[in-house]
């Protein structure tokens, strides 16, 4: 079942290519056939999915390369689902803005964006280092093209950079995983993440241990992007077409945090205990540095780009805290984070069909003009700063909540950059909502832009007032790593 | 129905691949003088080859042939022979296959002497990779050089041509000169060329000769596989030579020659004091090579001498799995042997693309790369495929050929050199992204890119093998870790 969510996507990719060019809407049929089915399969899966139990559940297991212990093995905790559902459900949306927004060379498009679908899938189910690797990187040229093609002025640069921060971070990552795989006797030794991580865990703090744990986290961290590795994300963001910057945010960024509660973490909790401070203060930088550098952007997708930055600050200090409550906070925000910046940048988008602009400042009075479109701007700008009642409320309450435990009042560095974050989205809605009209008439919303805001809107709004059922999904894992990271 | 094939001589059996490629290459030869219609003749050699692989297969299997030496201990019969000699069949027919269409158009005169001297290169390296006596392989080396060096200067009327080949065999015949310098000093330390026996003799051998030894072997061989700093005549060879030759050079001799040097240090030189010194020394070399080769790639404007730099580069990366042999013997060797056949059949597509290009009448600067995504895009798009697997990202054969890498550099102790490896493999996108950024973000006027029946077909077997022996690498590297594993040491 794992499997066919990962490459029913690619499927659908390799059978389009058969279908000629100028057939645009079989290929936009397919692709939204391609990702939907996977959506399908995976509400299936989610009702199965036994909560509470910490187990993997829905495993699959074949021999790769036995030689190297090396396994083709998928499966999901609550980790891997909560991902894996939110993957599956900004697919069918991505293709959707799409529609009417992408005009040329949609079949290479609509191929690659499947083909993406399968490296995200796949790393949210991989359950063997050098499978999680493989999809890790299947992401990155789908991803490198779809920006540098059907991107802004400055595609090709933000493309390539994109790239190369993610390429570089990569390998060094493998290599650090090899030198923990490598760390035991030959009979021993296995990819298999889960089992990897039972050996490692017993580890020493040394030299080894620590340059392993450091490499696998700069892999991660620059996908976060944790500061400072999160230059490449303004520019990816600004170049790219709004159904990718959504997907960009929504979940690709999150491969780098799954990675760190699926890989990092648990394989070295002993070397993540020492160094929690770092990991603490990357976060509070990049909570306070991210808010700031969104309050002085000019360009609407560039404040939206770094609220990210300042949003994954809070997942990084609740794992550094390894508090169950801030686990679940910055496990949360993820999601949450997943749901509201694609809508946000799907604003932006649709701010920018009409007007064909993004600056702030060409921008104004659009209550006036756009009513519609200028609620759902103001909804995801109050979700997007916190506003109780809605989910990012819940994940940053509680990431602070359970720091505070571990970091005392060290948090109000958080707590300085939540307030810079409401106010730059305060002073954003001003200038984009308030003034006076700039444009005099401009087509609302249309049912299409409902239907992508809708699902994403409710969501935001359950999981604000009911968060427990992503709570209970995840409690299991959490509670293991949180032992793990405060265990002495 | 099983061959019984007891009762033949395994002497016979043994040689049988390398003589069905020699009693081709002499047909060959001889029909030249008799045939007016030379193209069939292309073909001809192409099935020598390829029978030439059968013959091997029919050997290799178990049983067939007991490992050990044969032919008064010249030539082996072990799975490192087995594997090395196939590889460079491949090579040979990938090679042929691809020069099809390029040679009646650019060398119609010397046509078939173009396939005769593939075939008598891939005959000596085929020696030169079946030996445990270093004068076999010596010998090996001398021939495939012989006929590369006329290969390089096959377009005799371009200057660029003439000058690839005096500079190649210049520098050749002074590594060649180096390395037998080296030999002489082994054997006048053992009083044997036979390598297993230079190992137990070599134990008494005083230090400081043997490193002099050492140094010069090493010397003659960095020459032979383009590792900085011996690296200055590749670049020249492989912009002057004719293309499909560039691309043969690129895949075969270096592979021969990467044989060589595991088969001399890994079977001749394998004292612990004395392994420590070559396996330091090689690492040098590798981090050298990674370093120069793709620094200096990122400046070419000419496709076919970037191809030069990176494979200077990749030279570099394999150096970490001989480095790494010295302290972990089967995953450093097997690593290296896996990237070869990795290394191999993704240049092949690679190669493939710029005889196209040239079959057009066009040349293979960077410029001429333009629009490719719109003249051909299969093609453009293969090429990306074949990129990626030569920067090293999955689900390639070029990813897993590196993984292997590191784990051998990993294991051996050499966390520095993966570490530099993997920084490299990131360097090298520029590049590479380079020609990736003509094919599909510039636009052009010209016409469509055909490419013919035969460069189709390697493109095909490239892209393809690219993807299954990635995925499924699993036979193939545990084939070449044990390979080493049964030498009998």
């Amino acid at each position: 079942m794992l499997s066919l969510i990962v490459f029913f996507p690619l499927a659908v990719a390799v059978a389009m290519l058969l279908v000629p060019r100028t057939q645009e809407k079989l290929i936009k049929g397919l692709a939204l056939v391609g990702t939907l089915v996977p959506l399908a399969l995976t509400l299936v899966l989610l009702s199965r999915f036994e909560v509470g139990s910490g187990a993997i559940q829905f495993q699959e297991k074949f021999v790769w390369i036995p030689s190297l212990g090396i396994q083709y093995h998928m499966g999901v905790d609550g980790w891997g689902i909560t991902m894996l559902a939110l993957s599956t459900l900004l697919f069918p949306l991505a293709v959707l803005a799409s529609f009417g927004y992408i005009e040329h060379r949609v079949k290479d498009y609509f191929v690659l964006l499947l083909i993406l679908e399968t490296g995200t899938n796949g790393v949210f189910t991989a359950l063997d280092f050098v499978l999680f690797y493989v999809f890790w990187e299947i992401v990155l040229l789908p991803m490198y093209f779809l920006i540098g093609i059907w991107g802004g002025p400055r595609r090709e640069y933000a493309a390539i950079k994109f790239f190369l921060y993610t390429l570089i971070g990569s390998v060094i990552m493998l290599v650090g995983a090899l030198a923990l795989y490598l760390q035991f006797p030959a009979g021993q030794r296995t990819f298999d993440l889960i089992e990897l991580a039972k050996l490692t865990q017993g580890l020493p703090v040394n030299a080894l241990t620590t340059f392993a744990f450091f490499a696998l986290l700069l892999g991660f961290a620059v996908k976060v992007p944790a500061f400072p590795f999160h230059t490449w994300l303004p520019d990816a963001h600004v170049e790219a077409p709004t159904p990718i910057s959504m997907l960009l945010a929504g979940i690709l960024l999150k491969m780098g945090t799954y990675a760190m509660v699926r890989i990092s973490h648990p394989m070295l909790p002993q070397v993540a205990r020492e160094w929690a401070w770092l990991i603490a203060a990357v976060g509070i930088v990049g909570i306070v540095y991210g808010a700031f550098a969104a309050m002085a952007q000019k360009d609407f997708k560039k404040v939206v780009a770094y609220s990210s930055v300042a949003h994954m600050g809070f997942f990084l200090l609740g794992l550094a805290a390894g508090t169950p409550e801030a686990l679940a906070g910055g496990y949360f925000e993820t999601i949450a984070h997943g749901l509201i910046s694609p809508l946000f940048f799907f604003v932006v988008g649709m701010y920018y069909e009409r007007t064909h602009t993004r600056e702030l400042e060409k921008l104004g009075g659009m209550f006036l003009t756009v009513p519609a479109i200028s609620f759902v701007m103001a909804f995801t700008a109050f979700a997007n700063l916190g506003l109780p009642g809605l989910a990012g409320f819940i994940a940053e309450f509680f990431t602070l909540v359970g720091s505070y435990q571990t970091w005392g009042l060290w948090i109000l560095g958080a707590g300085l950059g939540m307030v810079i974050i409401a106010a730059f989205h305060l002073i954003l809605m001003r200038q984009v909502l308030m003034g006076e009209k700039k444009y005099e008439s401009l087509p609302d919303i249309t049912p299409k832009e409902i239907t992508i805001f809708a699902p994403l809107a409710a969501l935001i709004v359950l999981f604000g007032v009911y968060p427990a059922p992503v709570f209970k999904v995840l409690d299991p894992g959490i509670k293991v790593l949180s032992a793990l990271l405060l265990g002495g | 129905m099983p061959i019984d094939l007891s009762s033949v001589n395994p002497n016979l059996l043994i040689i049988l691949p390398p003589g069905v490629l020699a009693a081709f290459a002499l047909v060959v030869l001889v029909l030249d003088l008799y045939s007016q219609e030379k193209r069939w003749l292309a073909g001809l050699s192409l099935v020598g080859v390829l029978l030439s692989l059968v013959a091997l297969w029919f050997a290799s299997r178990p049983g067939a042939v007991p490992p050990g030496d044969y032919f008064g201990r010249m030539v082996t019969a072990d799975p490192f022979t087995f594997y090395m000699v196939a590889v460079l069949l491949v090579a040979a027919a990938l090679v042929i296959l691809l020069s099809m269409d390029w040679v009646p158009r650019r060398l119609p005169k010397v046509q078939v002497e173009y396939y005769e001297l593939v075939l008598f290169a891939t005959l000596g390296m085929m020696f030169m990779a079946a030996s445990r006596d270093i004068t076999l392989i010596y010998l090996g080396l001398e021939l495939s050089s012989q006929a590369s060096y006329i290969l390089a200067g096959l377009l005799r009327n371009d200057p660029r041509s003439n000058e690839a080949a005096l500079k190649y065999f210049l520098n050749g015949a002074l590594a060649s000169a180096v390395l037998l310098f080296g030999i002489s000093i082994l054997y006048g330390l053992t009083g044997t060329t036979y390598l297993p026996e230079m190992l137990v003799a070599l134990g008494q051998a005083p230090l400081p000769l043997l490193v002099t030894a050492m140094v010069f072997v090493i010397a003659g061989f960095g020459f032979k596989v383009a590792a900085a700093p011996f690296h200055l005549w590749a670049p020249d060879a492989y912009e002057g030579a004719p293309t499909p030759v560039t691309g043969f050079f690129s895949m075969a001799p270096k592979a021969a020659a990467w044989a060589a040097v595991l088969r001399v240090f890994l079977e001749g030189l394998t004292i612990p004091h004395v392994m420590d010194k070559w396996s330091v020394l090689w690492a040098v070399l590798s981090a050298s090579s990674m370093l120069i080769g793709n620094l200096t790639a990122l400046w070419q404007t000419n496709v076919k001498r970037m191809m030069a730099y990176s494979s200077i580069s990749h030279a570099g990366y394999i150096l970490v799995g001989v480095a790494a042999a010295a302290r972990a013997p089967d995953v450093g060797a097997g690593a290296v042997l896996f990237y070869l056949l990795g290394y191999i059949v993704t240049n092949a597509g690679i190669w493939a693309a710029l005889v196209a290009l040239e079959n057009q009448g066009e040349g293979t600067e960077m410029a001429d790369f333009r629009g490719l995504a719109q003249r051909n895009p299969v093609l453009a798009w293969s090429l990306l495929f074949l990129f990626v697997s030569l920067i090293g990202i999955p689900p390639t054969v070029g990813f897993f050929g590196k993984f292997f890498l590191f784990r051998a550099g990993v294991q051996a102790g050499y966390v520095w050199l993966a570490v530099l490896m993997a920084i490299n493999s990131a360097i090298s996108v520029g590049y590479y992204y380079a020609v990736v950024r003509n094919m599909f973000f510039e636009k052009t006027q010209k016409p469509r890119l055909e490419l013919g029946s035969s460069l189709q077909a390697v493109v095909a077997l490239s892209v393809l093998a690219v993807l299954v022996v990635g995925l499924g690498s699993s036979p193939v590297i545990q084939y070449a870790e044990a390979a080493l594993g049964l030498l009998g040491r």
